[in-house]
This record gives C-alpha cells, sequence and structure tokens, in this order.
C-alpha cells in the first residue's frame, strides 16, 4: 500500500500527531478553543449550581420553606402554615443521575408513628430529554412512591417497577430517593438501617457487550477468514444489541457529560460502564478505535445502506481534507453549548438517539434522514465529516502514539511510519 | 496480506457537486441545531447568572465580622 504524499499547505498538519507543524494561527485558535472551554465550563458549574429552595419555591409557590439543620445531609425544607408553625410534613432534597445528566427531586414525607411516609414526590430539575420524561409521566411512575415507608427498599424489580423505554431515568430517580430517604431516616428519625441495600445485577445484556468487545479486539488483530467473519458478526450484534436493544451509542454528549462528573453508578448502570471503559480502554492500551470500526451500531446502519444502494461517491478532496477542522469546530460549538448549560442534550447534535429510540427534538428530525440519505451514496458519510466522537477517540488514539513514541525514543510519527503499522490493522484511525 | 487497490474510478463534475450539495445541507442543518440549543441556552443566562453569584458569594464574605483581637 503506497503512502499518502505528506500534504504541506499552510494550516494543516503535515503529519498526524506531529504538533510542531503546526502554523501559528493554528496554534492561536487551539490555544482558544481550550481556554474558551476551561471558561465554559467554569461558568456552567458556577451557574448550574443547585439552588434547592429555588427550585422548591418553584414548585410550592404559596409555601414558606425553611431549612432545618443546615448543615447535615439531606438538605430538608418544612413549611410554616399561615401561624407561623412549622408543619409536620417534611420535603428531603435527593440528587441522582440519570440518562441525560443530574435530577433533582423533592421527597414529601409525613411523620407517623413508625417513622415517616411519603405523600409526594416532586421533579425539581433534570436533564432528561424529552421523550423519556414524558415517559415516566405518563406512566405516573412516581405514583408508586406515595405510601411508601422511609423504611422501604426503594430498589427497582423489588418494589418499584421501571418504566419501559426508560429504565435509566426510572433507575436515576429511584436511587436518588431511596439515597435521600434513608439518610433523612437514619439522620433525622433516628432509624436505624434496616433496608435493603442494591446489589450488583450482571446478567445478559452486560454479557453480550463484554463479549461484543472481546471479539472485536480479537477480530482486529486477526488477517484471516476468521477474523472477517468475526468482524462482521460484532457489527451486526453491534446493530442490534448497542443500537436497538440497549440504545447506548456513544455520543459527544455522554463524554462531556463524565467531564462534568455525571457518572452513573456501576451497580445501577454496568452497561454504560463497559461502554465506557471498551472503548476508551481500548484506545489507551492498545491505541486502536475499536468502537468506530466495529462496535458504532451508526456505522453499521451506514454500511448497510451502502450495500442497499450500490453505489460509491466520494466527497471534493477540497472538503475532504479540511473535514478534520470542520469537525474540530462542530465539536468546539457543541462542547460550549455543553458546558455552558451543563445539559449534555443541548450539544449532541449526532442522530444516533433518533434512529434507535426515535426520541428527538425539532432540527434533529431533519439530521437523522439528511445523514441516511448522504450514506446511500458516501462510504461512511457521518464518519468522515461531522462525527464528534470518532474525532475524540481518534485523537485520543493519536496523542497515544505521540506520547509512547517519545517514552520509547523512537523517530518523530510521519505520514509514511503511521500508514504502514495502520495498513493491516482495521482497527486503526478513520482518516478525515 | 496487503490490500490490493486498483484505480479509482474517475467520478464527475455532476457527481462531486452532489455529494458537495448533501455536505453543505448536512452542516446548514447541524449549524440549525447549534441555533437551536443556543437560544435554549441563552434563556437561561449562564453567564450572567454565574457572575451574580460570585459577586453575591464575594458580598457575603466581605460583610462577615472580623475577628476582633482580645
Amino acid at each position: 500500500m503506497s503512502p499518502k504524499k505528506a500534504s504541506t499547505r499552510e494550516g494543516q498538519l503535515v503529519s498526524k500527531g506531529d504538533k510542531s507543524s503546526l502554523s501559528p494561527r493554528e496554534r492561536v485558535l487551539r490555544v482558544f478553543a481550550y481556554v474558551s472551554l476551561l471558561a465554559a465550563f467554569s461558568i456552567g458549574q458556577i451557574a448550574n449550581k443547585t439552588d434547592y429552595q429555588a427550585l422548591l419555591q418553584q414548585q410550592m409557590p404559596d409555601a414558606v420553606l425553611v431549612q432545618s439543620e443546615e448543615r447535615s445531609l439531606p438538605v430538608v425544607f418544612r413549611t410554616k402554615d399561615k401561624s407561623g408553625e412549622i408543619s409536620g410534613d417534611a420535603v428531603v432534597m435527593a440528587d441522582g443521575v440519570g440518562y441525560g445528566g443530574p435530577m433533582v427531586v423533592g421527597v414529601r414525607a409525613r411523620r407517623t408513628d413508625d417513622g415517616a411516609r411519603i405523600s409526594e414526590i416532586l421533579v425539581l430539575s433534570h436533564k432528561e430529554t424529552a421523550g423519556y420524561q414524558n415517559r415516566i409521566n405518563r406512566a405516573n411512575f412516581f405514583r408508586q412512591f406515595a405510601g411508601k415507608s422511609v423504611t422501604d427498599p426503594f430498589l427497582i424489580g423489588e418494589d418499584i417497577d421501571a418504566v419501559t423505554g426508560a429504565t435509566v431515568s426510572s433507575q436515576g430517580y429511584t436511587e436518588a430517593i431511596r439515597e435521600a430517604v434513608h439518610l433523612g431516616a437514619a439522620q433525622h428519625l433516628g432509624l436505624e438501617p434496616s433496608w435493603q441495600t442494591p446489589e450488583w445485577r450482571l446478567g445478559m445484556e452486560e454479557l453480550i457487550l463484554t463479549a461484543l468487545f472481546a471479539l472485536a479486539i480479537l477480530g482486529a488483530y486477526r488477517r484471516d477468514k476468521l477474523g472477517k467473519y468475526l468482524r462482521v458478526g460484532v457489527m451486526a450484534g453491534a446493530l442490534v444489541f448497542v443500537g436497538f436493544y440497549f440504545n447506548t451509542a456513544l455520543s459527544l454528549g455522554q463524554l462531556a457529560g463524565i467531564v462534568m462528573g455525571y457518572i452513573p453508578h456501576p451497580k445501577l448502570h454496568p452497561v454504560w460502564w463497559i461502554m465506557i471503559i471498551g472503548a476508551l480502554g481500548c484506545v489507551i492500551v492498545l491505541g486502536r478505535n475499536i468502537y468506530c470500526h466495529q462496535i458504532c451500531p451508526f456505522l453499521v446502519v451506514q454500511n448497510v445502506l451502502q450495500k442497499i444502494s450500490g453505489v460509491s461517491l466520494r466527497i471534493k478532496p477540497s472538503i475532504q481534507r479540511q473535514a478534520r477542522k470542520f469537525v474540530f469546530t462542530m465539536s468546539w460549538v457543541a462542547l460550549m453549548l455543553i458546558f455552558l448549560s451543563a445539559h449534555p442534550a443541548l450539544g449532541s447534535y449526532e442522530p444516533f438517539a433518533m434512529i434507535f429510540s426515535l426520541e428527538g427534538v425539532g432540527i434533529q428530525w431533519y439530521i437523522l434522514p439528511a445523514s441516511l440519505l448522504g450514506a446511500l451514496f458516501v462510504p461512511n458519510f457521518w464518519c468522515r465529516l461531522f462525527c464528534p466522537v470518532g474525532l475524540f477517540l481518534n485523537e485520543g488514539v493519536r496523542a497515544r502514539r505521540t506520547i509512547r513514541n517519545k517514552l520509547v525514543r523512537r523517530k518523530p510519527v510521519t505520514e509514511t511510519s503511521v500508514l504502514a503499522t495502520d495498513a493491516m490493522a482495521p482497527g486503526g484511525e478513520i482518516d478525515g | 496480506m496487503a490490500r490490493k487497490k486498483g484505480k479509482k474510478k474517475q467520478q464527475s463534475e455532476a457527481q462531486y457537486r452532489f455529494t458537495q450539495i448533501l455536505a453543505v445541507v448536512m452542516f446548514c442543518l447541524i449549524g440549525g441545531y447549534f441555533v437551536q440549543s443556543f437560544l435554549t441556552v441563552r434563556e437561561q443566562r449562564p453567564v450572567m447568572v454565574a457572575i451574580e453569584r460570585v459577586s453575591a458569594a464575594r458580598s457575603a464574605s466581605n460583610t462577615e465580622p472580623e475577628i476582633q483581637p482580645e
């Protein structure tokens, strides 16, 4: 395979991973990009810091709220009646992590002889996409908490039923309520912890996803027929399970959410952990972007469309050469929106959620058919020109190579040497 | 085993134009999505809220009484 000639046009990278070849203008732009992202992150964290009292007051505009025992957790508010007397009701603030990010609920409870019982759940703030939250509301999910004792286990599958198609959101809300109520029962009511705690649930879903990653890694290193069948099998499995069944394709919002601390508990969402560790682990440990080449379900959709159409057009070389810059710019805009709003869904412009779960807002519904139409005619249309996840993972591979080469004091990475090692490695980078 | 790379089929200008249009349409749609999100973020006024909170925190720490030496 003959190596590509390195481009020498000003403003473009001459060799992969060789940052010293950047023009001064590119360096300034990069510094500006990182500084502005840091500023947006800081502003977003300050502006979106939870103000429990303000959130609760929005839901209870006529109530006079008094925070009790300011320095202890969980945060508890009581209401004053007209005569100024503090009522027996308390509202316990509960924080959790759902599909789209953090959520805050208020658990209204009333004292009883044996402790306290929940009377109402107030959803104060959430970052769930509209579709999932609507499913939660339509199923009257919170009604099942009313009347429960604060010492009940509050476990999905035990005494709480999740909403079909909004399992992660259901788990997030339930976990938030459970932790706050149990902590409140122990701290404020002095009750002994007699309730069940969540246990590890590793079933078929987790096994399938782990097997997909393991087979993908094996397929990436085998060049024989078995390797080819493995790769095809993994891609088919990824479309069915990662795409339609789990709907857990990686997105820029998820990756940004990690930076913002939106990390679900591994006991409650092990599939999320397997996806992240698998994709990032392959980049860091193996130096290969296995996710983009075999696990990404949208890649499989594009390949299927290509096979259906049989048409394989190329992008104009002038556009193709600038593709990496385009994706960098779009990713920067998306991350600015995500960090400023602390809301991952606001910057996730990928069409994955729409195609696999039929969830989308506004103009997103036009991005999906446009990307599918493009994929009919141009191989990997989305991956080549628009995918921020691919950019992030490929940049991770580049960074790993650069660091590794510096550590072992090899020759500088050149276009030739990178392509020579990638020639036989299907798990390498996708060229822009 | 190295992949055989045959000569690429020549693509007509019309075909390049078609793929270019597809790409431009996608960029416009993604730009539209960013505008949609920006309008949502603008309602939250994160910069103003952050400035207000930082100012409030500073004035709260400034008004705390100093510890008087005995």
